[in-house]
């Protein structure tokens, strides 16, 4: 199924007949927005535009199709397969995964129980995330992460959007795969959040390697442990820690000789030594390697790559100069 | 010679009689196979619903194993795969006109399944199953009743085709 017929089979047939006008080469769509009596808004080839209803694109809101609640209310049921009931725990966590590995996004009315998020109801704003894969883009950090053939323990600094799940996603592909250097390993991915492989249905609708085993949809301290346990992996990739168990569950995983390759939000090594549960893993020197990306060159970029003891291994900078 | 071929006709249609009697009880068995399978694949649609969170098209895929509803789950699934109908309440409509057509399910039993439309895959778990539970018992209600009259009604449907060609033979003779 192509990117195209992927995302036509979800959205409501009033926008599937606006968006095929507008004629877009979906690799550039990056992302569509529906917002009850809002314009149809779609992020294209890294600009934002308003559709109008004979499929143009441009950049006046006022003359952009109004996208009503039968538009919202269809293509919810298409996203679910008219059955909201088998999403309860994706809703519960305000996105659903589909077909193609591409991130639906909602918010409307949130039903509490005991505090916590039971459901969302009046669901009125959905925000659809292209799914992209960036090969190769991992590739140059490879031999930074090895020392003597031997894979070290990794952490990815970046702040939002610039790229680290990306990056992420591409390194467990080469890491499992091998390449002519390195040969390849067992990896398990803990997927919190669908991001990683967006898995459908259990299946990977990203490329992640031919050696990768994945939690779906799993808290990411209890499923590094689960991952020890059933599936002995060589190295566990896990996206966005932040909480005090994934720290307890880093440092559990790491004794039982298992290499780490994660993902944290922030900007530099400082950046993640003031935040109180991960100031441990630098301190500690539990990673040997950090990367840093920023999106000052666009996302994905890798700015400075450091050891344990903050050596500077990489600098773009000086790449550059 | 002609009372060979008055004996020969009486035969035909005293032999017709008895075919139609017998044809009428077969239907009556084959509504109570029909109602007794369509039970169990309500069972069964409940429990992809409550056990496992299978969406609907690949509940009814899953369902769709034997006949004589093969055609018609199928059918459902792949509507709501192909995504083009507006809710589910369209697909089951129409696959209850679908059903009534191959089946020989009676009106009363349709009914039931009519409640469906509006409560699968839009409500929670809970008000789904109720749902089915409700027509579970109604499909179920509707076999009962339908085994008890069935010894009478057979014994009345050959009685009745057996007079009427009696009848038939004595105004023709």
């Amino acid at each position: 199924m192509t990117k195209k017929e992927e995302i036509m089979k979800i959205l409501s047939v009033k926008l599937r007949r606006v968006l095929d006008m507008a004629n877009l080469n979906y690799e550039w769509l990056q992302e569509i927005r529906l917002r009850i009596n809002e314009p149809f808004i779609i992020r294209y080839n890294g600009n934002e535009y308003f559709v109008t209803e004979q499929g143009e694109l441009i950049a006046e809101s006022s003359a952009g199709y109004c996208v009503n609640y039968t538009d919202v209310k269809e293509t919810i049921e298409y996203i679910s397969s008219f059955s909201l009931y088998a999403y309860e725990d994706e809703i519960r966590q305000g996105f659903i995964t589909v077909q193609g590995g591409h991130r639906i996004g909602i918010a409307g009315k949130v039903i509490l129980e005991q505090g916590k998020v039971k459901s969302i109801k009046y669901i009125s704003f959905i925000n659809i995330r292209m799914s992209h894969e960036k090969k190769g883009c991992g590739q140059m950090l490879l031999p930074y992460i090895h020392i003597n053939n031997q894979i070290c323990h990794t952490l990815v600094i970046s702040p939002p959007g610039c790229g680290k799940t990306t990056l992420l996603r591409d390194m467990v592909r080469l890491i499992s795969d091998g390449t002519e250097n390195y040969p390849g390993m067992t990896v398990g991915v803990v997927d919190e959040r669908s991001e990683i492989a967006a898995c459908y249905h259990g299946i990977p609708q990203n490329d992640i390697g031919i050696r990768t085993d994945i939690l779906d949809c799993c808290p990411k301290a209890e499923g590094m442990l689960m991952l020890i346990r059933s599936m002995s992996p060589t190295l566990i990739a896990v996206d966005e820690i932040g909480r005090r168990e994934d720290v307890d569950a880093l440092a559990y995983v790491m004794n039982c000789g298992c290499y780490i390759l994660a993902t944290v939000h922030g900007s530099s090594i400082e950046d993640v030594k003031n935040k109180p549960v991960l100031r441990k893993l630098v301190e500690e020197r539990l990673f040997k390697r950090f990367i840093v990306l920023s999106g000052e060159d666009g996302p994905g970029v890798v700015q400075n790559i450091f050891d344990e003891r903050g050596s500077v291994l990489f600098d773009r900078a000086l790449q550059g100069a | 010679m002609g009372l060979f071929c008055k004996l020969l006709g009486g035969v035909c249609v005293m032999g017709a009689a008895g075919y139609f009697a017998l044809s009428l009880n077969q239907t009556m068995e084959k509504r109570k196979q029909e109602l007794r399978k369509l039970y169990s694949i309500l069972l069964q649609l409940k429990s992809e619903i409550q056990y496992m969170y299978t969406p609907l098209p690949d509940s009814f895929a899953k369902l769709a194993k034997d006949e004589p509803f093969q055609s018609w789950l199928v059918r459902i699934s792949q509507q709501l795969s192909d995504k083009k109908a507006f809710s589910f309440s369209d697909v089951w409509q129409e696959g209850l006109v679908y059903l009534s057509k191959i089946s020989t399910l009676e009106p009363e039993d349709i009914e039931p399944l009519r409640e469906l439309s509006d409560k699968l895959g839009a409500g929670d778990i809970d008000a789904q199953l109720k749902a089915i539970d409700y027509a579970l018992l109604h499909i179920e209600g509707n076999r009962m009743t339908l085994e008890q009259e069935m010894g009478q009604k057979k014994k009345v449907t050959v009685t009745l085709s057996l007079f009427c060609g009696a009848m038939t033979l004595l105004l023709l003779l």
